[in-house]
């Protein structure tokens, strides 16, 4: 209680100080994975194939295996509908897969089915909670199927997201910002060893995406919880993620680690020079430096590996070409991910 | 055991702390009260007109005479009933009605009993307004409402929560599919019950209070005009534990379509099963099919007598082995379905 206590003291100042930079997941070697999910597939079916898993249907999860270290904050990127929510549904034990097993230190979420949920937090796409009643009802309600938590904790919980001016309303009046809120109080407040978050910052206010990414940060750090979370937002994916998963049409794609996004982003770059002769610019570059370059009217786009950017210039001017303008576009993570879902 | 205890008291609370149950509990408390009201007033118009079955009754009649000039009267309309003299229309009483009359009646001779005196299950007798006809009566018609909301409840709890996801905010608690969909059908079915047995105790203090507690003894029938006659209290404790039985069945059969189909589809469904029960009991009553009889709970009462066999064909304990077999089998494919089930 008291250590709960302090996390709330804690986490109260550094909400509103700047992000620090996270240096603690550099290396990820995973020794032995703490959530482990292995080959999961899942077909949506209608009707009686459902039970004869046969027949067409709409692919969610094909062969997924991936193996998440204990205190790792581990996000899932993909295009609506690659299955994201599918994959956390089957973690939790929402959807039930057609083959394929998941394990989170040593238990079996089929077989150990109330041991392995009691050690999960989650927030599952939109949060829905009874709208006839409170907010302060909803949470003693799950708090009850939790096994029963004191009190105070809820209420540490609901100061924590700062929902204490309206918990006493009904839910049916939240903004979908405040529901959020309250999906996440309701996530975090048994203490889980697996957060899991669906989608956690959409709706809230800038305040509330630093509010969360820092509380994100606060329970990895203090308490060692793994984090597994979805979003679309990807700064918020580069900023907090330790490894990202890319997905698409239901496949695991890549599985990067935050070292990798990062040389990824920095080794390439655009270059958009805008010149009087962008054509024999174009072929100087290509023919000297064999990179790929592009023509726009009077613009030529030019994609740079490595450095040489001050050589490409250089070698324009001596060619007596003229440069009106020099812009460098390092690669974001937003091509990278498009690239990779492609 | 102690997750079910846990997650059916939550959902008791639930229950009884929402609007819509109180909002039920008026509304079939105030039909209720209506029907009563009608009642006291038909007693007091009918009160004054003579006996019809017996024309002058200034005669005075021994409980066994009387019996016997009731019995000579039903036979003489029997055989007209039956040569075809007369056309029995719907809504009029039934040959097996008027067999089972002259049954009585008999039953009536050889005891010794006064045939004024006594009462049928779920028909207001009419001319011998009784605390425990008026007890056993409004009953049936509480219990009838107190069905009909189990169904919207149950509706409400299971595919209701499906639907708009707060069930997906439940299953992601250590609570196993299993525990939770017993303990939302065991709190839908203890808090309906509970409602159904506060009224029965409120109708009979209403009936000790407008009828003085006269109390007749209640009479059964069987299918094969077998009497037995039963204190009347003994009568609503059976009338209690039928429609307890009637309950767990409608409620079961809500849950259970609540896996397969919408909210929706979970309460029209069921809806309209029950509010057509009788109509397709009396439907399918000509087909000589046997278990039609186990829609209208009534019947189950005719148990009681020496043979036992409330339906043409099928004892008591057929009725309820039957039934049992029902209720596991739907049960069963339920909690496999809802296992297998992908929540939204």
């Amino acid at each position: 209680m008291e250590e709960f206590s302090e996390l709330v003291k804690a986490a109260q100042p550094e909400v509103r100080s700047e992000a620090k930079p996270e240096t603690k997941a550099e290396n990820y070697e995973i020794k032995e994975p703490y959530l482990s999910i292995k080959h999961v597939s899942k077909v949506f079916r209608k009707g009686i194939s459902r039970l004869t898993k046969k027949g067409d249907g709409i692919t969610a999860l094909d062969d997924v295996s991936l193996d998440i270290g204990k205190g790792e904050i581990f996000g899932i990127l993909g295009p609506n509908g690659a299955g994201k929510s599918t994959l956390i549904k089957a973690v939790t034990g929402l959807v039930v897969p057609d083959s394929g097993e998941v394990k989170l230190g040593g238990l079996d979420c089929k077989k150990d089915k109330e041991a392995f949920m009691a050690k999960i937090g989650a927030q599952i796409e939109t949060p829905v909670f009874f709208n006839k009643r409170t907010g302060w009802w909803n949470l003693n309600y799950l708090a009850r199927l939790q096994g029963g938590l004191p009190e105070q904790r809820i209420r540490d919980i609901v100061d924590i997201v700062g929902l204490t001016d309206r918990i006493n309303t009904r839910v049916g009046t939240y903004s979908m910002g405040m529901r959020q809120r309250l999906g996440i109080a309701q996530a975090i407040m048994h203490k889980p060893e697996l957060l899991i978050l669906d989608e956690p910052i959409n709706g809230l206010d800038p305040d509330g995406i630093v509010q969360v990414r820092e509380l994100i940060r606060k329970l990895r750090d203090e308490y060692g919880t793994t984090v597994l979370f979805s979003s679309h937002i990807l700064g918020e994916m580069q900023t907090l993620c330790d490894r990202v998963a890319f997905i698409a049409r239901g496949r695991l794609v890549a599985v990067k680690t935050k070292k990798e996004i990062e040389q990824g982003l920095g080794d390439t770059s655009i270059l958009a020079i805008v010149c009087d002769e962008p054509n024999r610019a174009g072929a100087l570059v290509g023919e000297k430096f064999g990179f790929r370059t592009k023509v726009q009217g009077t613009t030529l786009y030019v994609e740079v590996k490595g450095g040489n950017i001050a050589e490409i210039n250089k070698t324009l001017i001596e060619n007596g070409i003229s440069v009106m303008s020099f812009n460098v576009k390092t690669r974001t993570l937003e091509e990278m991910y498009k690239e990779l879902t492609k | 055991m102690k997750g079910f205890f846990t997650v059916f008291s939550l959902e008791c609370k639930k229950v009884f702390s929402s609007k819509g149950f109180w909002i039920f509990a008026i509304v079939i408390l105030a039909l209720c009260l209506i029907i009563t009201a009608t009642f006291s007033w038909l007693g007091e118009a009918l009160e004054g007109m003579d006996d019809s079955v017996l024309g002058d009754t200034t005669v005075e009649l021994s409980p066994g005479e009387m019996a016997e000039a009731y019995r000579l009267q039903l036979n003489e309309y029997l055989a007209l009933v039956e040569s075809g003299q007369v056309e029995v229309k719907p809504g009029d009483t039934t040959e097996t009605e008027l067999r089972n009359m002259i049954a009585i009646c008999e039953y009536c001779q050889e005891h010794g009993v006064d045939i004024n005196k006594l009462i049928t299950l779920g028909s207001l007798g009419s001319l011998n307004m009784s605390s425990s006809d008026y007890v056993t009566t409004m009953m049936q018609v509480a219990f009838s409402f107190v069905i009909i909301m189990a169904i919207v409840l149950a509706a409400r709890c299971f595919a209701g929560e499906l639907e708009d996801g707060t069930m997906r905010m439940q299953l992601t608690r250590p609570v196993k599919r299993g525990v939770l969909l017993s303990a939302k059908y065991t709190a839908t079915f203890v808090s309906s019950m509970t409602l159904g047995i506060v009224f029965t105790v409120l109708f009979m203090v209403i009936g000790a209070i407008a009828f003085n507690g006269t109390t007749y003894d209640v009479v059964l029938v069987d299918a094969y005009q077998n009497v037995a006659v039963i204190n009347p209290y003994a009568a609503i404790c059976l009338l209690v534990l039928f429609n307890a039985v009637a309950l767990a069945v409608v409620i079961q059969f809500t849950v259970f379509v609540g896996t397969f189909f919408t909210k929706t589809g979970s309460l029209a469904i069921p809806l309209v099963l029950y509010l057509f029960a009788d109509t397709v009991a009396a439907l399918l009553y000509n087909t000589g099919i046997p278990f039609v009889g186990l829609f209208t709970n009534l019947n189950w009462a005719a148990g009681l007598t020496p043979t036992g066999a409330p339906i043409r064909g099928m004892s008591i304990y057929s009725m309820i082995a039957v039934t049992t077999v029902w209720f596991a089998a739907m049960t069963a494919i339920n909690h496999i379905a809802f296992e297998k089930r992908d929540l939204k």
